[in-house]
This record gives structure tokens, sequence and C-alpha cells, in this order.
């Protein structure tokens, strides 16, 4: 899942500064899962922005809409009432959905309501953890099944560095970020089973040509001829 | 179910005067004439007495009225018998509001009370009944005394499984009550079996804990209380002593035992028995008489005060000690046996089965957390029961309590079948993005993840919400980030209701403490009333980031989140989710610097003046901050 | 490496000074200079000239600890200006492959011969936490790809490079990473990849590296590289303490601490347990040279090495004729009260 965290206000209110009406526009997808752009994040910023703003006397009129997904345009589509009375929308969908949603309107402005982290896991209720940089190039067949590009925090295909310790990474402070070391994780998991032998080999330099964008996927096979 | 056509009637009702003596009622009814929507309306004088019941009663079937807002008190004897009332008509007892007017002094106050009322009633959605299909077995797991007695006592009613968790044991548990899914262990073979109930009656385990006496081993003469009863030998001429007091300072189990076993050894020829004891409690029924019958039958019983000690031959073992009333140096008991309370301690399977269950453990290891709002029998997961010593070794007519608390509890699936209300929650699948989020949150393991064609989303899944399990604490409506979830007579409709134009203060209430409170805090200090909105909730994990944030938006100055104290909430951990709500809002005020306007305040349902210091603290705390700033005209 | 010894017509790889006193038998000695966090050259002089004749080559580390410094391949052509023998410090942080390689021709074409390839502490250490971090390879890949442009003529891509660097080629390893059996291995790794050398992480716990060398020798590793131990003089107790529990990767026995802490002159006996653990060294088979890499505290090299014994360094420039020490070094034992040191017993 896609991984994201609310923007601090501040911004927010700097962004829609020049605007008398705003659209927030949520998604149920990702973002409602990660607890940041559903439909009650949606109403906490709405009703939080429209305070601010009656209490620097200067009022704004918020319109709430939560839709399916912002990263296709049919649902996009379904906005467009709310849209067309607007100034601006914020848009508390990921990255992907912000210009997306913004692609579909492309007259009215659209800003970042979020800051979109990662690709993770949800741990626990308000936790998550990042598992897939989306390299391009899979290598989770050598490593056992956890991710160096991820879980190193150098990226490392030959880890561990010097700097691992009692299985923790060397960026790692106890009191603020406690990260584990990608590569003591797969040793672990590699020596359990049994297949130790695979951290002897040498991971030869990486195509990372693949983990740049703008990258684009087609499927020759299932693409439609619309003429 | 919703139903189109909703026809209440209004019953404003004096009290026999106690309204009117502030409020002039017939005002009062024509404000509410000319602006509210309603099918009747009419005063009384006294709208509980037994004719005018009947007067109402034919008044539901000649306006077809299928809603009731009783104006007057909130007396639980008048509300018991207006709602048989209604539900003879046929109309739920969710189709009835009661309001209280008695603190109210102005009729604009009345008129607004009661129209935030009726909104309510007009948004309420239509309660129903279920009727479910339930097994009527029981599972009940313990080895010991305990465990028998209330199956057999169960077995009356309901077919009952008794296992001992030993060589049969829990492996795991899906499903919800009325069908709990029981795996279970055997000679390597699992199995699964379904269940309507589970009974824990694990009981107890002594342990015999040297140091509390003086560093002394158990041997020959000298025994642990449990291995004398295990042991259950001939004592005939021979002379015991029991020693008590040093461990198990809590609980009578080892005195009921050791009084037993005195007239047991009398009984059966024993020379002399000897109880020495440092405090006696016989608080228990049943106790006294045995200890009266015991003296009687010539047990000694001596007392002890601080140091003693005691030495153990292989013919007989002795104890010494100082005697708290004669002036002597020291007194030594000889016995041939001498026999040492124990310690009771939870059995090993306790934290295990607590594991596999999901139900929680309390101070000592003992099953239930240490929580006022909880019944003795009951977990954090409905039809998973406690009896007897599992959640702290109790004795006699307790036990015996329990497992007649447990009996009738069980018994509602004895038939095959339970009706409920379903007042259990409901999922919008449209808005449910199956992000786990009420799951994981439900602390009473009342929500599952369901699929079908009907569930209108992109997953074609849903959370469900069991009706036999869940306590409708709503705290999964206020965690869900889409919005799917509303709890019925709660729904974030009828409460925003409340506060659409909320007083100067808005108080979010939990009903097992704040609202009661609250309640108490008004016989008080009726004044501090006027500036005060109390907005009642079933749980304080319902009140949500939005609640608090709307009510100032609307124009309050400030709002409060008037919680049970810590680790006695009624619904596990519904306090520590408003208390994290709560930092959130008020996080959110300040980025935009609107000032320090929320109030969480721990209360407890007798604590009425405490509640009203609070509220005179959050007045001064707004009167300091000044109006707030952030109210929205529209 | 008696092998090496037995066979002083080997075919050198790179020619520098360094290798041929690895391939020579003799113990090796090296010492390390951190570029400053200015546009002066003044600092690698001063510290350069100080080793003049004392050590064989001379490490120039790469924006080390993740600070901005004056670039290592500068500084290095800077000792080659001195006449002395510069080991270029290369980390994979802040460069990628096209960087590396393009950096390596130059540093080849004005006369550096050595290579240390390493990961790098990573950037958030550093005064600009909030860079890119490139890691575009790693260590391993790094030392790959010095020894294809060597052994093979061709870059990283494969395509042929023409007049193609011989580097001697270096790497670290660290003998108090986690997980321990596996730090062995990884040197086994780096050695298939195509390290020449290896300089190890600062050694604070003789016991730990003890261990660590036995676990080199039970892989005959010792045989296939040369190990020079990373010895650090640590200027204060409190700094020993510091690194303790405040380093990661950094292991330092209890032992090191209290030595330094119940000494009457904390600075004298910060010398003389690196002078200490150089002995300790020679004894240990397998062992081949030792690297003093006195971070922050340059100046003490000249001291460490003259008291261990270290001289005269048989194939270093100026080994017969090492340079005078000047007023400015002196200044700077006088004020850290080890100017009498070499006169002790």
């Amino acid at each position: 899942m896609i991984v994201a965290e609310g923007k601090p206000v501040e911004k927010i209110l700097e962004m829609v500064a020049p605007f008398k009406k705003v659209l927030i526009a949520g998604c149920r997808g990702c973002v409602t899962v990660c607890l940041t752009g559903g439909e009650k994040e949606v109403g906490i910023l709405a009703s939080q922005i429209r305070m601010a703003r009656s209490k620097d006397g200067n009022p704004i009129e918020i319109l709430e809409q939560t839709e399916e997904r912002q990263c296709d345009a049919e649902y996009n589509a379904k906005f467009l009432e709310n849209v067309e009375q607007v100034d601006a929308i914020v848009s508390l969908a990921c990255g992907i959905g912000i210009q997306y949603l913004g692609e579909k309107y492309p007259a009215t402005p659209i800003f970042p309501g979020v800051n979109t982290l990662m690709l993770g896991a949800n741990i626990d209720v308000g936790k998550w953890e990042e598992r897939c940089m989306a390299c391009g190039d899979c290598v989770l067949d050598k490593t056992g099944g956890i991710c160096p590009i991820t879980r190193c925090s150098k990226s490392l295909l030959n880890g561990p560095c010097g700097g691992s310790q009692y299985g923790k990474c060397e960026v790692s402070t106890p009191a603020k970020e406690d990260i584990p070391c990608g590569w003591q994780l797969i040793y672990d998991r590699l020596s359990a089973l049994g297949q130790l032998d695979k951290m002897k080999e040498i991971i030869p330099s990486k195509n990372w040509l693949r983990a740049k964008g703008p990258r684009t996927y087609v499927r020759e096979d299932l693409t439609l001829d619309r003429s | 179910m919703t139903i189109t056509n909703i026809r209440i009637g209004i019953y404003l009702c004096d009290c026999d005067g106690k309204v009117s003596k502030n409020v002039d009622l017939s005002k009062v009814k024509t404000a509410i004439q000319s602006q509210a929507e309603f099918e009747y309306i009419r005063e009384a004088d006294v709208v509980c007495g037994t004719a005018e019941q009947e007067k109402v009663a034919a008044e539901i079937d000649k306006y077809s009225l299928n809603r009731l807002l009783i104006v007057g008190c909130n007396d639980p004897f008048i509300t018991r018998k207006f709602v048989q009332l209604a539900e003879e008509k046929g109309i739920n007892r969710y189709s009835v509001e009661f309001l209280d007017l008695s603190a109210v002094n102005s009729v604009e106050a009345a008129v607004s009370a009661i129209n935030s009322r009726l909104g309510k009633l007009h948004l309420r959605e239509q309660i129903g009944y279920e009727e479910l299909a339930v097994t009527p077995d029981v599972l009940v797991i313990g080895s010991g005394s305990e465990a028998a007695a209330v199956a057999k006592a169960i077995s009356k009613n309901q077919p009952v499984v008794r296992i001992d968790h030993e060589t049969k044991k829990v492996v795991g548990v899906d499903g919800f009550p009325g069908n709990f899914t029981v795996r279970l262990l055997e000679n390597g073979k699992t199995s699964k079996h379904s269940f309507g109930a589970i009974v824990l009656a694990l009981g107890a385990q002594p342990q015999y804990d040297a140091a509390k006496y003086g560093g002394v081993n158990l041997d020959e003469r000298t025994l642990s209380l449990s291995q004398f009863i295990n042991a259950d030998k001939n004592y005939a001429g021979k002379k015991i002593s029991f020693v008590l007091g040093k461990a198990d300072a809590d609980s009578l189990l080892s005195f009921a035992a050791v009084l037993k076993s005195s007239l047991d050894l009398k009984g059966k020829g024993a020379s002399e028995v000897d109880v020495i004891y440092d405090d006696m409690k016989v608080c228990a029924d049943g106790l006294e008489q045995e200890y009266e019958l015991a003296r009687k039958k010539g047990v000694n019983f001596l007392k002890y005060d601080g140091e003693f000690q005691i030495n153990s031959a292989s013919d007989g073992a002795t104890f010494q000690y100082r005697e708290p009333f004669l002036p002597i140096e020291a007194t030594r008991v000889a016995a041939d046996y001498l026999v040492l309370a124990e310690d009771f301690v939870p059995v090993a399977a306790t934290q295990e089965l607590a594991e596999i269950l999901d139900i929680r453990t309390g101070p000592g290891g003992w099953f239930q957390k240490d929580n006022v709002h909880f019944l003795p029998i009951k977990s954090n997961r409905a039809y998973i029961l406690f009896v007897g010593s599992c959640h702290g070794p109790i004795h006699g007519t307790d036990l015996y309590n329990e497992i007649e608390a447990v009996v009738a509890e069980v018994s509602a699936f004895a038939k095959g079948k339970a009706q409920v209300p379903s007042l259990q929650p409901r999922v919008e699948a449209k808005k449910c993005a199956v992000c786990l989020t009420c799951y994981r949150c439900c602390p009473h393991h009342a929500i599952e993840i369901v699929h079908g064609d009907e569930y209108d989303n992109m997953y074609n899944s849903a959370a469900r919400m069991n009706p036999l399990a869940c306590q409708r604490c709503g705290i999964c409506a206020g965690e869900c980030p889409g919005k799917a979830i509303q709890l019925p007579l709660y729904s974030d409709q009828e409460v925003l209701f409340e506060v659409k134009q909320p007083a100067k203060i808005v108080a979010y209430a939990c009903e097992n403490s704040g609202f009661l409170a609250s309640e108490f805090a008004k016989t008080l200090d009726p004044q501090l009333q006027k500036a005060l909105q109390i907005v009642e909730v079933p749980c304080s994990g319902k009140i949500d980031v939005i609640y608090l944030l709307k009510a100032l938006e609307n124009g309050a100055d400030g709002v409060m989140l008037l919680v049970c104290h810590k680790e006695n909430c009624k619904y596990v951990w519904g306090n520590n989710r408003a208390e994290q709500r709560k930092e959130r809002a008020q996080a959110l005020l300040n980025q935009v610097g609107l000032g320090d306007r929320i109030e969480f305040v721990h209360v407890a349902a007798n604590q009425g003046n405490q509640f009203n210091a609070a509220v005179k603290e959050m007045a001064e705390k707004i009167r300091q901050s000044g109006t707030n700033p952030g109210k929205v005209v529209k | 490496m008696t092998e090496a010894n037995d066979k002083p017509e080997v075919t050198l790889k790179s020619g520098s000074a360094l290798e041929k006193t690895y391939v020579s038998g003799q113990f090796v000695c090296t010492g390390e200079v951190g570029p400053p966090m200015e546009s002066s050259f003044h600092h690698v002089e001063l510290f350069g000239n100080a080793m003049k004749g004392r050590v064989d080559s001379i490490n120039l580390t790469d924006n080390q600890t993740a600070m901005t410094r004056l670039s290592s391949w500068a500084a290095a052509v800077k000792l080659i200006q001195m006449g002395l023998e510069p080991n270029l410090q290369m980390v994979c942080r802040d460069r990628n492959r096209l960087a590396m390689q393009s950096d390596l021709l130059g540093a080849y074409a004005l006369g550096v011969r050595n290579v240390l390839c390493l990961s790098g502490d990573h950037q958030s250490f550093g005064n600009h936490p909030g860079c890119k971090g490139v890691y575009d390879l790693d260590s391993i890949q790094l030392i790959n790809m010095v020894k294809r442009l060597r052994d093979d003529g061709c870059f990283e891509c494969g395509a042929e490079c023409k007049n193609n660097p011989k580097f001697f080629i270096g790497c670290a390893e660290n003998p108090f990473g986690d997980p321990f059996e596996f730090r062995a291995v990884r040197l086994e790794k780096k050695i298939e990849a195509g390290a020449d050398f290896v300089q190890t992480q600062c050694i604070l716990d003789m016991e730990r590296f003890v261990l660590f060398m036995e676990r080199v020798r039970e892989r005959g590793l010792h045989k296939r590289i040369y190990i020079s131990p990373g010895l650090m003089p640590v200027k204060s107790a409190k700094m020993a303490r510091y690194m303790q529990h405040g380093v990661p990767g950094m292991l330092v026995s209890e032992d090191f601490c209290q030595r330094l802490e119940k000494a009457e002159n904390g600075k004298i006996a910060a010398l003389d347990l690196t002078v200490d653990y150089i002995k300790q060294c020679q004894q240990i088979e397998g062992v081949s040279g030792v690297h003093v890499m006195a971070v922050a505290w340059e100046e003490v090299v000249p001291l460490v090495v003259e008291k261990a014994g270290l001289l005269p360094r048989p194939f270093a420039p100026f080994a017969d004729n090492p340079a005078p020490i000047t007023d400015e070094i002196k200044a700077m034992w006088a004020k850290a009260k080890v100017d009498g040191y070499l006169a002790r017993n």
C-alpha cells in the first residue's frame, strides 16, 4: 500500500490563501487505509481550515468529497460538479492521485494535502513500515525474501556494511528511530532457511534504469484499440 | 431499516409542578407548535399516572404515533414504565426519548433542548430485533472442583463439554458468541467443535513460598496445606497443627480448607488439632458457623504475632512463637505434623488461554483487568466467561453466586436461538476500504470482514459487527477513516445534530461515568448548567476528532471530554483512544492558533463535585482564551 | 605473506611503495590524513611532511564522516607533488559509477597508485544530512570495477578503456560489525571481487580482533590478502568512552578505556597503548602491517611509528632521510605534553 502523511496545515493554508471556495478531495484507496486521506480526514481538515480562516476574518467555503480512487480517470470524473464550483482543489490522495485528478481538471489549481511517503505495510494501527521502493528489478530471490534496496539505508547489494551492530543499522538512534539492519535480517532469514551460502555470492552492480522515472508500462496483449 | 413516515408524539409533563415552577410549559408548547415537526403534542400534570397512561395508549392508536418524546423527568422507574407501555403498543424502546427539564429555567432553553431531541428522533433509524441461530453447547475449561460445579449447573439447561486443558487443550478460537469454533488438541490431533459460549474455570494453584516461613523446607513432618489435603492419609491418634496468616493473606480459601480439614480430622480420631493464626477472617457466609463448630469439637485456636520459628524433625515438628496476650517470652507448639498455608497463583494455562482467546489478565496474572465496570464473570469478550478462582481466589457463596450468574448468562443460548436488538454498528460498504482499523481497534473481537457481491465497493467486502459479540461502545465508528461505520442511536448525524447550535461549553460525556456525574452535578450547582451542554455518548471511545472540531466550528468556546478513570473503561481502552483523539484535536487547534479549548477529564459517576470543578476550570480557561475566534458564521 | 617473500620477482600490479612493501614481506606501516574543510592545502602539507619517510603510504579520507571536505584526489595529488605516496580513499556515498571512474582515471594519470574502496558513513551523520546518498555501487562492486579497469582494461559497462589505470586495490573490513560470523566471509567476498589489501576499522578491542583473525586464518584468507589492522591513538578516556557507546560498528574494550582513565598522563598513555597494540599485531599470524589512523591527531604519527620501532621504512619515499619535524608540529606536541615522548623509557 502507498503510505502518506498529512501535510502541515500551515502549508495548506498558504496554498489556499488566495481562494474563497475550495474542494477537499479524498480518496478511498490507500490513503483511507493509511488513515490520511479518507472521508474522515477530509472532514477534519475542512473544519480546521474553516476555523483558521474565520479566525483571520477571511472566511472560506469548503466542499468535501471522497471517491474510490484518484488514480483512475473514471472515478475522478465524479468530482466534476464540485470542481466546477470551486477556485481550487486540495487533494488528500497520494502523489499519483493528486496529479491525476489535476490532469482531469487542468483549469483548476490543485494542491497536495499530504506528503506521499512510501510503499509500506501496516504493522498495527498507526504504524507503517517501508517494504518496497519499486526499483523495477526484484532481488528478493537472492536475499531470503527481504529487500536490501529498501531495508538497508545504503541500498547495499552486498551488505552489511561496517556500521551494522547488535542488529541495528548505523543510522538507527534508539531514542528517535529504531532501524534494524536490513542485512542482519537477511542473514538471519537465510540462516534459518539453511541458505547462508547465498550471502557468499557477489551480487553484481544493479541496473538502476528500471528504478528511475518517468516509467511507463504497457501490455500489448491488453491494450484496447478504441478506433 | 428506515421508516418513511415518522409520527412523533410529544408529552410535556409538569412532574407534579416541578417543571412549571421554573418554566411556563404552555409557552414552551406554543413555541414548539410554531416551529417543530411532530404529530401530536399536549401538556400533562403527571403523565406517569395510571389514568394518564391509559390516555397515552389511546392517543398512540388515535394519532398512529410511532415515536415518543416524554419531556419531564428522567426517573428510571418512569422511563421503564413508559418503555413498557410503548412496547405494548408496538413502539420499541429505541423510539422513545426522555428529556429531563428539572434543571432548565427558561422557555428558550427548554425549547432548544426539545428541538434537539426531536431532531435526533427524526434522524434515528428504526431499530429492529434479530433472531439468530446459536449453538446451545457450552465449553467449560478446567479440571478442578469449580469447573465440575459450573459444568454440572449449566448441564441442567443445555449440553456442556468440559475439558481439562491438559489432555485436551484449546489451541484456537474463531467465530462469535453463539457460534464459536474451537480447535481442540488431543493426542496430537486437532479437531473443530462448535460452542455457543466458553466458560473458564481453571481455578488457582497453591504455591508454597519458603521465604514466608523463615526459609523452612517442606518434609515428611512439615507439609504444605495442599500436600496435606492431597495425601488424604489416616491421622488417627496424631496431633496436627495448621499455620495460617503468613501466606494467602487476602483470601479465605486457606482458612476454609483448614476449617474443613480440622473438622474432618476430629471426626476421624486425630488426637489434637491446632489452628495457629495471625488474623482471623470469618466474613464469608458459613465460615462463622464452621468456626464455632470447630471450637465446639475441641479444635484449638492459637493466635501468634510477628516472629516465629519452625523446627522439623523425623518424628514431628514444632512451631515456636510469641503469644500476644500472655506475658510469656515464647510458646512452643509440638505436633506430629505441621501444615502450612500456601499462596495461590494463577494456573499456568491462564496466560496461555488469555493469549489464545485474546482476553485480558490483570494484577497478579489473574484473568480480568482490575476494572470496576467489569462484572466478576465477564471478560472483554461476550460469552467468554470466568468463574471461580481463575480471576483471583474466591470461595463459598461468592463462588455459588458466580456459578448462578454464568448459568443465567449462557442460558440465553439454551434454546438454540437468541433474540437481540439490532443495535450493532452499521457499515456502509460503499465507504468501507476494508482497512482493518475497526477490526484491530475492537476490544471485543466483534468484527469480521465479509465478502460478497452485495458489498458495493471495489473489494466486494466490508467489515461487519456481530450483534452478539458487539457491546455497542462505538470505538470502531470513532476510528473509521472512511466514515463507513455508524452506531445506531449515536450516528454521526445524530451526535452532530446536537451541536449544530452549541452552548458555550459542549461536554461529550461517557454514559458510564461523565454523563452520570453530570446528572449528579446538576443537583449540586444548577446555575453552572446554563453555559453547558451535555452530549451523551456510549463510551468516550466514540468521541471522534470531528465531534470536537464541529462543536467549536459551530460556535462553542470550549469542548470537554468526560471519561472514565484510567484502566476503568467498560470497553477496555475507549478512554485511552479518547485521550489520543483529544491530543490530536488540540494539536489541530494549536496549529491554527485557536488556543487551549479542549479539556479531558477523568470522572467517576459519583463525582458530581469534581465534575462541577472541571466545568468551572474550563469556563475559566475560555474566559482567559476569549471567545472562540474560529466560529464559522454561516 | 611468506609466499610473497619467497618470490621477490613477482610481477607487481601497480608498482606502488605500499605494494612493494607488502610483497617484500616486510611489516607495513601506513598513515592517514583527513583533508580539511577549507580550500587550503596547509593541513595536508603539514601532516604529509610530518609523515614523510616515516610511513609507506598515506590515506586521504573521502568526505570523512559525511562532512564536506577538500577532495581526496586533490589532496592525494598534493602529496604526490611533495614526493609522497598517497592512498586514495573512495566512498560509494557521493558518486555514481560514472563519476568514480572518471576520478580514478584522473587520479591515476596524476600518479595515484593505491585506492581504498569503501561504502562510506551514511550521509545523515554529516553536515548535509538531507543530501541524497548515491550508493549506485556498493564497496564490493566498486572493488570489482577497479579490478576490471586494471586487469581487463574495461569500464564497468564492459567497454574498453585504453591506458587503463592499474591500481593497488584496498578495502576495509570491520571486525566489530555484526553478524560477527559473517565478517570473515565478507572479507572473502572482497578478495573475490579483487581486493589486494585490507585496512580494518580501528582496533580498540584486541581480543575481538584476535578472534576475527582466527576466522580469517580458518578460511586461509591471510594468504590471499594483505591485512593491516587500523590503530588509533585515542586522545582521551572520555573520547574512548564515547566511542564505546556512541559510535555504531565500534567496539572498545573495557581494558582500553581503563588504561586511559587510570593513566596520569592520558595522552602519553594513548600513545603507549597504540605502540603496545602495534607490537601485539606484529605477533598475530596473518597480519602484514599496521595502519596508523590518528583521526584529528595526525601530528603524533611520527612519535608512534618511531617508538614502535618501525623505522626506517624499506620502500617509502625519503625513507633514508625523513623530513625534519617542523616547529608547528613541535608546538602541537608541546601543547599536548607529548613532546618528551620519544625520550621516555
